[in-house]
């Protein structure tokens, strides 16, 4: 009986152990090279709600030169690969994406330039 | 323990060369569970940092998955995802080396069944054939044991 309650008690401890995901909240700060004919400026990358496929758009908060989006999502990661895009095209081209670590408060505050590493 | 012993004692071929031939499947096997399919749901110490995986911890979408398979396995998701996701790592391991290796069989044939008839099959009978592959290996262990090249050979033949 009691090498029953030890296995179980075993068993318990490691079924329980699944992997915790967090939500996290990610605010981006895009600065963009003047110069550029922008329609829109969007992020991309992988994990709800980030997409390779469709932009997130950033909202302007200076004219053509400073642009920010907030995305919230459920991650276990310690960090999201990302990419901004102008007019639907991809920065950073043949070069790895982005990696935003988040920090250990909820939230994650990202400043980037366009195009640069 | 007797019990055990015989559990775990290998049928051994007549010739040494067919237990070597039947390592190689095994090992295969075990080694792509292991580091390969196990590694990346279930907490390894090789498993993918950037995974992030906790030693032991089974994969956040595993048991999501599991519970999509209905019946059951929507009862007790947590539970059939990291024994499924244990007996491949974990089990993959023990199958390399030839200890426990009809136990680990067992755990690796049933999770096959599953990974078969409830999550590859629907997909198409070619996404199925990795996880038939190893459920053949299991058949195979289930009933010879580890052969020579094993340690279940090496406790039972030898008493170390």
């Amino acid at each position: 009986m009691k090498n029953v309650t030890i296995l179980c008690l075993f068993i318990w401890a490691f079924v329980s152990c699944v992997q915790p995901i967090y939500q996290k909240t990610i605010v981006c700060t895009l600065s963009v090279p003047s110069g550029l004919n922008i329609k829109t400026v969007g992020i991309r990358g992988e994990g709800n709600p980030l997409s390779w496929d469709k932009d997130i758009l950033l909202t302007e908060k200076i004219s053509d030169s400073l642009y920010s989006v907030t995305v919230t999502g459920k991650t276990p990661y310690k960090f999201v690969e990302v990419k901004f895009t102008i007019n639907g095209e991809f920065e950073l081209i043949d070069k790895p994406n982005r990696k935003i670590w988040f920090s250990d408060s909820d939230t994650t505050f990202y400043y980037a330039t366009f195009n640069l590493e | 323990m007797h019990i055990f012993k015989k559990f775990i004692s290998p049928i051994c071929l007549p010739f040494w060369w067919q237990d070597f031939l039947l390592l190689i499947p095994r090992f295969f096997s075990g080694w792509l569970m292991a580091f390969n399919f196990g590694a990346s749901k279930f907490g390894m110490p090789w498993s993918d940092p950037d995974r992030n995986l906790g030693l032991f911890e089974v994969a956040y979408w595993f048991p999501e998955d599991v519970k999509a398979y209905g019946s059951i396995f929507l009862i007790f998701p947590a539970f059939f995802a990291w024994m499924g996701a244990f007996s491949e790592a974990v089990g993959g391991l023990f199958l390399m080396v030839g200890l426990c290796t009809r136990f680990f069989s067992v755990l690796i044939f049933c999770t096959m069944l599953v990974a078969i008839f409830f999550q590859q099959l629907p997909q198409g009978i070619w996404n199925a054939l990795p996880a038939f592959g190893f459920l053949w290996v299991a058949i195979f262990n289930i009933c010879l044991g580890s052969g020579r090249f094993g340690i279940d050979f090496l406790i039972t033949k030898y008493k170390l």
